[in-house]
């Protein structure tokens, strides 16, 4: 699943996608052996042996973030058309 | 940013734990497992490793909405607790049982006892909480609890021992001066002890052997003061051998000695800290008083003179039943020492006819009988 509006006439790929929306927002920061990587707008922090291992594992870690959170919506939509549409009938 | 979250947790116990706060697991991935709400978009992402590293349980907390402090009281269920070396303080409200038989009489006075001990106590625990629950906020691994049940109220604070528990000690005595001075401004007198034991403590749980000997404790106290027991004496006499100067030693004030050799919480100094800061306050910012209000601040002497007419009422009411009488009138003495000698410029403040004196001393003039031996 893509993350790009599905209007949208120049698609990128979903990580490019994370890294032009939350780039500016992703902060790294040592803490003993590891380096942590939090993204300050969803609030989602991953770990790596190194700082661009934390920052990869972070996209990666957003990108799941945001299809759950798409699928989740989509559920709720769907569970409201089917609630409305159930009452409709009655 | 500092922590106050465990450096990893199992995964385990962390799902369990969000699932105290409804969080279920969806679908997931091999790689993240993702957690929502039945009725709630919210989504919290976590790598699905065995351990959860601290910076990711803070962004799961973060993401989900859950407060840090919830999280870790909940923790507490989770894994292994330890009793620490803790000061603990009983306290309870004189002649609280004979209010209760007061408010027996009529509705109506049910309802006025009830509104003036709830207001009085209301505003003493809560400045006293708020005080604790800044204090656990930013070390949850610590205990420092407070607890309220009728009359009675428990302190327990765990004493740090890299540096000998020595500002937990004196954060635990201002505390329960402060609280012992809110309620005696409003005509509830306290007693009770402090000692040094080990102990447990959080939302659920209060356990300590120094428990058991909570009534005993109130008893020695004899006269409505929160005396310092063996343990909590001793560990006072150490943190004095620190001090050279009475100058530098807090506790010089905070601790008075009785003649008959009871260490007790010289409550009413709070009062004296309170007018020498607002002094110097107003003096920084260049304000002067009236000089007809003399060298101390105007909201303490009302305080005083508060506490000086609740304990002339006291008097008056008991001076047909000399048990009670005796226990008013040691008041009465304490008061009078304190005002001539922390508010002696002040000449209304103290009780006249009162008929006998006692002199109280610093604890800071124990400090030659520390046992070096020990």
């Amino acid at each position: 699943m893509s993350l790009n509006d599905e209007y949208d006439t120049n698609p990128l790929s979903d990580l490019d996608t994370v890294d032009l929306l939350f780039g500016d927002l992703i902060r790294v920061s040592r803490d003993g052996e590891c380096f942590v990587a939090v993204d300050h707008l969803t609030h989602i922090a991953e770990v790596g042996s190194t700082e661009a291992e934390a920052v990869n594992n972070l996209r990666q870690a957003i990108r799941e973030h945001i299809n759950v959170v798409k699928n989740t919506l989509e559920q709720m939509r769907d569970f409201d058309r089917a609630f409305r549409e159930d009452a409709g009938d009655h | 940013m500092s922590s106050d979250l465990p450096h990893n947790l199992p995964i385990q116990n962390v799902l369990s734990l969000l699932g105290e706060f409804d969080y279920s697991e969806v679908p997931k991935s091999d790689r993240y497992i993702h957690l929502r709400r039945f009725d709630d978009r919210t989504v919290i992402t976590i790598p699905n490793r065995a351990r959860v590293h601290r910076a990711v349980l803070r962004s799961a907390l973060i993401q989900g909405g859950i407060p840090e402090k919830d999280f870790t009281e909940r923790l507490k269920g989770a894994i292994s607790v330890s009793g620490k070396e803790s000061i603990l303080a009983h306290v309870d409200i004189l002649g609280f049982k004979s209010l209760l038989d007061e408010a027996k009489e009529s509705e109506l006075r049910f309802d006025e006892l009830l509104n003036h001990y709830h207001k009085a106590l209301r505003s003493a625990f809560s400045r006293i909480k708020s005080v604790t629950e800044v204090r656990h906020k930013y070390d949850w691994k610590r205990i420092s609890h407070v607890r309220v049940y009728t009359d009675n109220l428990l302190f327990v604070s765990e004493l740090r021992r890299q540096t000998g528990g020595e500002s937990e000690f004196g954060r635990t005595i201002d505390e329960i001066a402060m609280y012992q001075l809110e309620l005696a401004i409003e005509g509830f007198f306290t007693r009770g002890g402090a000692v040094i034991e080990r102990a447990y403590c959080d939302e659920v749980t209060v356990f300590s052997p120094a428990l058991m000997d909570a009534a005993g404790i109130e008893k020695r106290a004899l006269f409505p003061r929160i005396i310092l027991e063996d343990s909590a004496r001793e560990k006072l006499r150490r943190y004095l051998e620190w001090y050279n100067n009475p100058a530098f030693c807090h506790f010089n004030d905070m601790v008075v000695i009785d003649p008959d050799g009871t260490w007790f919480i010289n409550y009413l100094y709070v009062l004296r800290w309170f007018s020498d800061d607002m002094m110097d306050m107003m003096e920084r910012h260049g304000e002067k008083l009236p000089v007809s209000e003399g060298p101390y601040f105007p909201a303490a002497i009302s305080d005083l003179h508060l506490h000086r007419d609740h304990i002339r009422k006291r008097l008056a009411e008991f001076k047909d039943n000399p048990a009670i009488f005796r226990k008013y009138l040691w008041l009465a003495c304490y008061h009078n020492w304190f005002c001539s000698t922390y508010f002696s410029e002040d000449g209304d403040a103290e009780i006249s006819d009162v008929g006998t004196t006692l002199t109280f001393e610093s604890c800071f003039a124990a400090k030659s009988e520390v046992n070096h031996n020990n």
